[in-house]
């Protein structure tokens, strides 16, 4: 279906983001507290309920999608912002009580807002201007939103940032200049029809690659840019990161069309760079989790942020699997996996950073080995910490482990060497990561809620616990449940309700 | 992949037990066992300042 900007069906579909658009420009003009922080979460709900509506109550049954020279809503685009605003639900209660009593707390508001509009601008575009465009804001809105916190931050700990975001705007202009000259068209539904030269296409889905991978931590700038963030940013600003890091993932797919544009060279190079990317940040982790070699700081924000780091790897590590595998005609079985790997992983990411709330409640002290005995207190966040570390060991790697055996045993892959080598060394990066996913997960637990002896700094007024903030740890539970059901049930359902978000053609 | 399946089996045993079981165990008998060096550290400071102090006085 074309879109018809007067029709109903247009300004029905469109509802959650006018709805975020009237509350980006009403809480900046509210100066009382509490009414503008019970006013955003009543506006992030409402967006919510109208985007749930939407999804359930119309795209899945009708299965619309409706396509234009700017747009593209599909039932995928409308999971992706249902994702969007549950997990921007957490950073708004992080940002309740982290980010309180300073001078311009309304403006901080505000550009969360702003935040989760360009983040659902990305995905709800099919200009690559258009997208380009909202990915710039959000990177520039990450930058500002760093600075608001607790105490003054100087400007100069996110030069490097900047710097990163300025060298990953140039790759992605120039990239998108030359698909302009190439394909004459800006729109990348048209661009998986045309069928370009070799070379250019190296050229094109190598810049792409870089200008969207770069401000996440590919490799050649790895987390080198991203160091001085991880350490001094807020709790809020670190969670709309990772909700920025799972967003970039699905443009990557997106914008490459599910990879099929890649070559086989392409997919090479890019798992040699992220094999590179992904034992650097897990080298980073244990560096900080088990030495002082980094100044002793311990800080879980920092283990937090370089996790992230390594999961924007490993998934290019098993996407750049996918093709070699696309051309085996194994598309839709080994898609269907990646879609499910990478929510799978969003969902186990929230769990973590949620524990760390109690963190945040009582301390601005992010050391490991000042924090301590959280568990007389705060028992079923440690729980929800503790059991993440057994949900992506127990059915997950089962699944990922499931699925590259039962490629390996493919007829096609069995039959050529190459395949199978590198089936196994992916199967052997996957083990390292989950050895290091394991580590982390259980050394900063014990530390955090069994040492003897806390000695962090306590703030001034400590918020009571309430049955309402175990909330998003029930829903991060129930929705892993869902997901591992309807990935054990559902045949390739994860595939059939992202085809015509990913691969945009009918 | 039975392999794999065992080496998982055996990676969460071991993972329960240091996550869940061996930490419920030592905060009921009160031990120490999860004391850093840093704290080692830590009293021995304690113990050089008020040394110090002493000999000051």
């Amino acid at each position: 279906m074309t879109a018809n900007w007067l029709s109903i069906e247009m300004l029905f579909s469109f509802t959650p983001i006018y709805i975020l658009i009237v509350g980006f420009f009403l809480i900046y003009f509210l100066n009382d507290r509490a009414y503008r922080k019970s006013f955003a979460s009543l506006i992030l709900f409402l967006a919510l309920i109208m985007n749930s509506t939407i999804l359930f109550g119309f795209y899945i049954p009708y299965n619309i999608i409706i396509r234009d020279y700017s747009l593209n809503l599909t039932v995928g685009t409308y999971i992706l912002i249902e994702m969007i605003l549950l997990l921007s639900t957490i950073s708004f209660l992080f940002a309740k009580y982290e980010i309180a009593n300073i001078k311009n707390e309304n403006m901080m508001d505000s550009l969360l807002f702003l935040l989760i509009l360009s983040l659902i601008g990305m995905i709800i575009s099919s200009n690559l201007l258009v997208i380009l465009s909202c990915f710039f804001v959000v990177i520039i809105t990450l930058g500002i939103v760093f600075y608001f916190g607790d105490h003054p931050k100087e400007f100069q700990l996110l030069r490097t940032y900047f710097l990163a975001a300025g060298l990953s705007t140039l790759l992605l202009f120039t990239a998108s200049y030359l698909i302009y000259v190439e394909f004459d068209t800006l729109i990348i539904t048209d661009i998986k029809l045309m069928e370009p030269s070799n070379f250019i296409n190296v050229v094109i889905t190598t810049l792409l690659f870089l200008g969207i991978g770069i401000p996440c931590g590919l490799f050649p700038f790895s987390i080198y840019h991203l160091k001085n963030y991880y350490r001094d940013s807020s709790y809020t600003s670190l969670f709309m990161f990772s909700i920025f890091n799972a967003v970039n993932i699905f443009l990557l797919m997106r914008i490459l069309n599910a990879f099929s544009l890649l070559l086989p060279i392409n997919g090479v190079i890019i798992m040699i760079i992220s094999a590179i990317g992904l034992i650097i940040s897990m080298v980073f982790v244990l560096r900080e989790l088990l030495t002082s070699i980094d100044g002793a700081t311990y800080s879980i924000k920092k283990i937090y942020g370089y996790s992230l780091c390594g999961d924007f790897n490993l998934f290019l590590l098993l996407a750049s699997y996918l093709v070699i595998v696309t051309r085996l005609e194994l598309n839709a079985f080994y898609l269907n996996f990646l879609i499910f790997f990478v929510f799978f992983t969003i969902a186990i990411k929230s769990l973590i950073f949620y524990s760390y709330y109690p963190v945040m409640l009582e301390t601005f002290d992010d050391n490991l080995k000042l924090l301590g005995e959280f568990n007389k207190k705060y028992k079923k966040f440690g729980f929800a910490l503790g059991s993440s570390g057994l949900l992506i060991s127990l059915p997950m790697s089962i699944f990922t482990l499931y699925i590259f055996f039962s490629m390996a045993d493919a007829e096609a892959i069995l039959s050529d060497s190459l395949y199978s080598t590198v089936t196994m060394v992916v199967i052997g990066f996957y083990i390292i990561y989950l050895l290091i996913f394991l580590t982390e997960i259980s050394v900063s637990y014990v530390e955090m809620y069994f040492s003897n002896k806390p000695r962090f700094v306590e703030r001034e007024s400590i918020k009571n616990i309430t049955k309402y903030d175990y909330s998003p740890i029930i829903i991060i539970f129930v929705l892993i449940g869902i997901l591992i059901a309807l990935f054990l049930l559902g045949n390739e359902l994860f595939y059939s309700l992202f085809k015509s978000f990913l691969m945009d053609f009918e | 992949m039975q392999f794999m399946f065992f080496f998982l089996v055996i990676l969460d045993v071991i993972y329960i037990m240091y996550v869940f079981i061996l930490p419920s165990l030592y905060t009921q008998s009160e031990s120490h066992l999860f004391a850093t060096i840093e704290d080692e550290v830590w009293d021995q400071l304690k113990i050089t300042n008020t040394v110090v102090e002493a000999e000051e006085k």
